[in-house]
């Protein structure tokens, strides 16, 4: 074994600087106090580092083992409520075709024209001087045509307040967009003031330029 | 300058716990380097795994009532095809109409069935739409009545055109036609 803790001789060669009492220190036997320091911090580096590494693979393998359970317990899951989903599937697609029948029959039913409902509340808003002469309902809109007593001024006027009447009323107000006046003219026979009106439903297309 | 063997065993016996854990540490390193791409691929697979999980849970969640409303539409549907027509029985769809006329005291002065188209675009109906064009005459009261029959009767009814005008411009005479572009839901 070498001596590694036998003191250098160059460091008792070291200059002597004025001591203020008598230095009686053997320095050749005294133990060498770096070699002691480097063994100690080397190991000790070595040491940590060794440990923090196998610290790092513990929390790895700590980390894949959890996931792994995880994993595990979701596959048991799975297997648990997989015949009770396919059979839950089979059932919905069943469900559907019965569901896809009443939504036809919905759609046949919903584009539907309420035809006697829409008379009598035309009926309900005539006016005293109106008398309507057609009733033309179509999937865009409905086109009303009557005359008016009274000719001229008069005649155009009540027209006039009948379409606006139309618009305040609530019930049309919901089911038509807008109430337009298509058509006023005089009627040579009677002389009596004849009209049309556009009752728009909402949400329909405008009707076709001529 | 070369290494000989009595160095390292040399160095070996005079740092031997330095060795160790140099040892120690390429071992983990090796072991971390080799294990790490596991981490990702559990992840992955449990991610799936978990999804996969959800989804069935959400379908027996989901279909929890399932059976019972399957039910109610079997129920429903059967209703409906009670109301439903045949396209290729003529006569006993025009009966229908004529019962009417005949309970209304209306007049047909047309009736008409059409051949029957698609109740919606698209394909894979359950239905077909049977049209018919129908005028008749009659009082302002009797076509009403004809009307709210139509549209409240047996076979479902889709209006989808209606005119209503005078039959003569003579002011005096209270007859009304009724122009009719309806369709009935029939089995196809």
């Amino acid at each position: 074994m070498p001596p590694l803790l036998k003191r250098k001789p160059e460091k008792a060669a070291a200059p002597l600087v004025p001591a203020w009492h008598p230095n009686f220190r053997n320095f050749q036997r005294l133990p060498d106090t770096k070699a002691v320091r480097t063994s100690f911090f080397l190991n000790g580096i070595a040491a940590v580092v060794t440990i923090c590494l196998l610290l790092v693979l513990a929390y790895q393998e700590y980390s894949l083992m959890e996931l792994r359970r995880q994993v595990t317990e979701a596959e048991a899951r799975i297997e648990r409520d997989q015949r009770p989903s396919n059979e839950a599937v089979a059932l919905y697609k069943k469900f559907q075709e019965e569901e896809k029948k009443i939504v036809e029959v919905d759609t046949f039913l919903k584009a539907n024209i309420a035809f006697s409902d829409l008379l009598v509340h035309v009926g309900r808003t005539l006016r005293d001087r109106i008398a309507l002469q057609g009733v033309n309902a179509r999937d865009n809109g409905v086109i009303l045509r009557g005359l008016v007593r009274g000719a001229g001024d008069r005649g155009s006027g009540e027209a006039s307040a009948y379409v606006e009447a139309l618009k305040k009323d609530a019930a049309f107000s919901q089911l038509f967009e807008s109430i337009t006046q298509t058509s006023i003219a005089r009627d040579p026979q009677s002389g009596r003031m004849t009209f049309e009106l556009f009752l728009k439903f909402k949400g329909a297309p405008a009707p076709a330029k001529k | 300058m070369s290494i000989k063997n009595e160095d390292v065993v040399s160095a070996l016996k005079k740092y031997p716990l330095i060795f160790t854990c140099a040892l120690v540490s390429a071992v983990t390193i090796a072991a971390i380097v080799y294990r790490r791409d596991e981490l990702p691929v559990a992840a992955a697979a449990l991610e799936e795994k978990m999804s996969q999980s959800e989804r069935l849970k959400l379908n027996l969640v989901n279909s929890a009532q399932l059976a019972e409303q399957r039910d109610a539409l079997i129920a429903a549907n059967a209703a409906v095809a009670k109301r439903l027509i045949k396209a290729s029985e003529l006569a006993k769809n025009q009966q229908y109409f004529y019962r009417l006329e005949a309970e209304t005291g209306t007049k047909y002065k047309d009736l008409k069935q059409l051949p029957p188209t698609l109740t919606t675009k698209g394909g894979g109906n359950a239905y077909v739409a049977v049209p018919y064009l129908i005028v008749v005459e009659g009082g302002y009261s009797q076509l009403l009545s004809f009307m709210r029959r139509l549209e409240s009767g047996g076979p479902f009814c889709h209006v989808s055109g209606a005119s209503l005008a005078r039959e003569s411009s003579e002011i005096t005479n209270q007859l009304l036609v009724l122009t009719l572009n309806l369709e009935l839901l029939g089995q196809p």
